[in-house]
């Protein structure tokens, strides 16, 4: 493995030309005539919105969609100087590798040593696999979380990992789907790091990627897909002149005002968390410390900002009477009742349609038929202009969360709403979408978020920061770029799926 | 939740386990698992409740050797739970009308199952997923390895998500409707189980390594297992 860059040297490692693919399941082509190049050492950084084809792309790059779901592919692809066609799965491994949305996936082994290690001996052999095991080890800096179970790790060390186990292939072509996904600031950073440091090592990083503003920089060419159709676009296109914050603010749409916060106090609260205490084992540390949380009766927007494995879930569940503190108690009102929306929103529904979904949940509510026309009608507000047939299950990730949003709603506005990291998965005009469809219910919310980007969406929003176990309140900072690149996202079309 | 988790930490290998070999790793909880399955499988024959303790202190000992205090207190939850359905299914039998059972039998009966499941998890505390399946290709099983090899690297994901979908469901539609969480979990494992077969191809299952067959090590957890085994034996009814 090489450790430094010959920028002389650089060579096409990837080239895709003319490439079209589709599905067994559909005649319409997902991708029509796409063309990609990327050189040793270059990050090509791609971007669109939800059901653009981006994942479809991954998958036609490496054969995975005709191998795994049976979908038929035109074009060429070359890594390596050597077509996609006549390469076996050995050969390809060693030439592309990818790291998906769900690093989970990654791992068979429950140790990170163990899986990694096994694996490199594999590709290796044993003497190699043992050295080429220590360089990736100390190249992204595993060290500390070798003895640990993935499923321990945090959301950037699990990426780190899924990406060293990626590495002992030594391909030229490290493929990144969505590595950004539920991470928070500090996660963010670690895989930046990465990305540089795979940069510096010869390798041809493609990254599909929604929140592309921390990527910008590193990225040597970034292309738009859209419509099933990549687009060269230039870095320029999508940086905005600064404005300032209040009128970025006011101009996307959401209000700017800080009454939330003084008006919240002499609101009835419907939810009190008093000097809550927690720990999941009685030996472990505390995870939540005199936490006092008020929640107020109407229009209380209350945010928990956090790193990932901070505690905020756990709070929410907590919130949510499925969890019981330590010490301290909740006080709830009869009246309210709490519905949770989980990180991954499809885990929300529990029914085949819309239709039933409603039904369900009004008769659970004793909410009768009115209570289906509410939501239908809140569904429609909300911009879900959908058959009551439908299943769940089929909505693209933006519709699922305002789908679910409407759902939780139509039993009444005596709800308290938990959501658990809503704006993942979002391009940066669904974000703001999401955020005005957040701003106009006045339902009360306590919404966790791991990233300051997503907190700058809620400047209604008391935002409190869980650190170290205890809540405090913080200020808001405004991101005044989230906002831009909502607009050039907007713009470029890459939006629209809300 | 914690319970949950504590039910996932009794299924992942203890990185100590590699100190033996694979045949005493093998045999340890096949031998214990063996002896207090006799009841079951020859009617007639019966194990006393010195000899179930006996087996229950020994595989604690090892646990806790294993898996360290701390996961070992959630290891003997999931113990006591099981002892706690004993008695619970039980006591439904009886009001279902089956004759009842002394209550000092029906707690010896669920302490020799929790002594079963505790021998269980021993046997995957102690060999890695790929031993396993090293183990079933040697049995002839190649498809039955891969599969199980996949399964248990979806186990905890499956967990984490079991207990997003239980809130969900307990606060959506209330406790008597707690099942229809099983429907959103079962359509987010056939995703996950989706991208498992892309990372699966991308990165292929590695070919399991040839473990050790003996270490010097393996009498210390081999020999008190075989005594308890042999206890039956040697300690009268």
């Amino acid at each position: 493995m090489r450790l430094t860059e010959d920028k002389s040297t650089r060579k096409n490692v990837l080239v895709v030309r003319d490439l079209w693919f589709r599905y067994p399941t559909s005649p319409d082509w997902v991708l029509r005539e796409v063309n990609l190049t990327a050189n040793q050492s270059e990050v090509v950084l791609v971007i669109g919105a939800s059901g653009s084809g981006k994942t479809t792309l991954l998958r036609s790059i490496t054969g995975i969609g005709e191998l795994v779901y049976g979908g038929e592919r035109k074009g060429t692809v070359v890594i390596g100087e050597r077509s996609l066609n006549e390469l076996s799965i050995d050969e390809l491994r060693r030439l592309i590798q990818i790291v998906n949305q769900n690093a989970y996936t990654h791992f068979i082994e429950h140790s990170v040593h163990t899986d990694l290690y096994y694996s490199s001996i594999a590709i290796h052999g044993l003497t190699k696999g043992e050295r080429w095991f220590r360089k990736v080890v100390s190249i992204f800096k595993l060290g500390d979380l070798l003895e640990r179970c993935f499923f321990e790790l945090s959301g950037g060390q699990l990426r780190r990992a899924a990406i060293a186990k990626a590495m002992l292939w030594d391909p030229l072509v490290i493929v990144l789907d969505e590595p950004l996904m539920w991470l928070d600031d500090e996660g963010l950073e670690e895989v930046r790091e990465v990305i540089i440091t795979l940069k510096s090592l010869g390798k041809a990083v493609v990254v599909f990627e929604h929140r592309f503003l921390s990527l910008l920089d590193l990225a040597n060419r970034v292309y738009l897909l859209k419509n099933g159709t990549l687009f060269p676009i230039e870095h320029e296109q999508l940086k905005y002149p600064r404005k300032t914050s209040l009128a970025t603010i006011s101009d996307a749409g959401l209000s700017s005002d800080k009454e939330n916060g003084e008006n919240a106090l002499h609101k009835e609260k419907v939810f009190r968390a008093i000097d809550i205490w927690f720990k999941y084992e009685r030996s472990s540390d505390w995870i939540l410390k005199e936490v006092q949380l008020d929640v107020a009766s109407s229009g209380d927007n209350i945010v928990v900002y956090g790193r990932n494995g901070s505690g905020k879930s756990t709070l929410l569940k907590i919130l949510a009477g499925y969890l019981a503190p330590m010490r301290g108690r909740i006080e709830k009102s009869s009246e309210f009742r709490a519905v949770y929306l989980p990180q991954n929103i499809y885990l929300f529904f529990t029914e085949d349609s819309l239709g039933k979904e409603l039904r369900v949940i009004c008769f659970q509510r004793r909410g009768g038929s009115k209570c289906v026309e509410r939501g239908t009608r809140i569904m429609r507000s909300l911009g879900v202009d959908l058959d009551l047939s439908t299943s769940p299950f089929n909505l693209s990730w933006g519709q699922a969360i305002r789908t679910a949003i409407s759902i939780a709603l139509s039993p009444g506005d005596k709800q308290v709403l938990l959501m658990d990291e809503p704006f993942t998965g979002l391009t940066y005009a669904d974000r703001l979408a999401l955020a005005k469809v957040l701003a106009k219910i006045e339902t009360p919310k306590v919404i966790a978020l791991s990233n300051k980007e997503a907190v700058s969406l809620m400047p209604r929003a008391r935002i409190y920061e869980l650190r170290d176990g205890r809540l405090v309140a913080i200020k808001q900072e405004v991101y005044p770029e989230v906002f831009e690149a909502a607009e050039k996202c907007r713009e470029l079309g890459i939006s629209g799926v809300l | 939740m914690s319970l949950l988790r504590d039910f996932a930490y009794a299924f992942v290998v203890s990185k100590k386990a590699e100190e033996f070999g694979l045949l005493a790793r093998v045999l340890t909880p096949v031998l214990l698992i063996s002896f207090l399955s006799l009841p079951y499988v020859a009617p007639g024959l019966e194990i006393s409740t010195v000899q179930t303790l006996l087996a229950l202190t020994y595989e604690t000992v090892v646990a806790t050797y294993l898996a360290g205090s701390r996961k070992l207190v959630g290891i003997l939850k999931l113990v006591g739970m099981i002892i706690a359905l004993g008695f619970a299914l039980n006591l439904v039998s009886i009001l279902l009308g089956s004759d009842p059972a002394e209550p000092v039998t029906m707690g010896l009966r669920a302490l020799r199952v929790a002594t079963i499941v505790l021998a269980l998890t021993l046997l995957f505390q102690l060999l890695t997923v790929g031993e396993i399946k090293y183990l079933l290709l040697k049995m002839g099983l190649k498809r039955y390895s891969e599969v199980f090899a996949v399964s248990m690297a979806l186990l905890p994901i499956t967990f984490i998500n079991f207990s997003e979908a239980y809130v969900v469901a307990r606060l959506k539609l209330g406790k008597k409707n707690i099942a229809s969480l099983i429907k959103p979990l079962m359509i987010d494992s056939i995703i996950n189980s989706r991208h498992m077969a892309e990372a699966l191809y991308i990165h292929g299952i590695p070919p399991p390594l040839r473990p050790k067959l003996v270490t010097s090590k393996d009498l210390a957890i081999l020999v008190p297992a075989i005594l308890v085994s042999l206890s039956y034996i040697v300690i009268p009814l």
